[in-house]
């Protein structure tokens, strides 16, 4: 980290080049599934990607002190993919215990994305890639923000260009899935075009 | 620190979690649904309608071969109309 940056600047980089740049599901390619399985009606999308975004962020506000403060002090820290996973299963299900109890508005719109997120590999990429960077608690809440929004925006932009592909005439081989795939390839190259747009130092 | 002690903090670190998970699984399986959302965990063709993920437990046509066979000649059909009707219009 540059040290004659704000520390604030940082941040708002660290934010953008999760959301754009390292994009969670167009460059790193994790939560495939839930991008193909959902993108393909925006409320859908919507409520996933709020899902997802509610989940990574507060799966990173957890689990990165309990690997500082737990995990590396009692030296066992090949412990981490192991214990990330109960965390973030537990963490659903506390969550949504507590929605389902206090706040049926909110499960409403959640509705059954919230335990479907107990198997969204994004969630814990995010959190492994924070402790394996070694990343700061604030770098790693920037990092979960950033890739949680830009998870949101991909399979938000993803399901109405489906929805537009419906209205064409596709051929037979290329119908479904395929051409859902062939789009998701088009968009990652697209989103090669914001490479180098946050300097590296 | 000597390894088997590592070894059995590990092991303890696991099976607390999993007694977490466990618990929690459990309250949240006998908290009650709220009021308006009753018929909301069952599957229904409103809210399975735009999703192609027929391995989900909540999808209506979870594993149901006659179900998808059904879908793909209803599409087949949609898109022979389809053609049909471009060329009456061409």
């Amino acid at each position: 980290m540059n040290p004659a940056v704000p520390y604030i600047v940082t941040f708002l980089l660290a934010i953008v080049s999760s959301m754009l740049i390292d994009n969670v599901v167009l460059s790193r390619f994790y939560g495939i599934c839930s991008f193909i399985g959902v993108g393909n009606k925006p409320k859908a999308a919507f409520s996933m990607g709020l899902a997802v975004t509610f989940v990574t962020i507060m799966a990173a506000l957890v689990c990165w002190p309990i690997y500082t403060f737990v995990l590396q002090p009692l030296q066992i820290p090949f412990m981490d993919t192991l214990t990330y996973i109960l965390v973030i299963a537990s963490l659903v299900q506390i969550v949504g215990l507590f929605i389902k109890k206090y706040s049926p508005a909110l499960y409403k719109a959640f509705g059954i994305y919230l335990p479907l997120i107990t198997t969204n590999c994004a969630v814990l990429g995010v959190v492994q890639g924070n402790t394996d960077s070694g990343l700061s608690f604030g770098m790693s809440m920037a990092n979960a923000i950033g890739t949680a929004i830009g998870f949101v925006i991909v399979i938000v932009i993803f399901s109405f260009i489906r929805i537009r592909l419906e209205e064409y005439k596709t051929p037979k081989a290329f119908r479904g899935i395929a051409i859902a795939l062939i789009t998701a390839a088009l968009m990652s190259i697209a989103f090669l075009g914001f490479s180098g747009m946050v300097p590296s130092n | 620190m000597p390894d088997w002690v590592r070894w059995l903090l590990a092991v303890g670190i696991l099976v607390v979690l999993l007694a977490i998970f466990i618990i929690s699984f459990v309250l949240y399986r006998k908290t009650p649904v709220p009021k308006g959302c009753e018929e909301f965990e069952k599957p229904s063709e409103a809210k399975c309608h735009g999703c192609n993920q027929t391995e989900c437990h909540f999808n209506l046509y979870y594993n149901d071969p006659v179900e998808k066979a059904k879908e793909e000649v209803q599409q087949e059909q949609t898109e022979e109309q389809r053609q049909e009707t471009q060329k009456e219009e061409n």
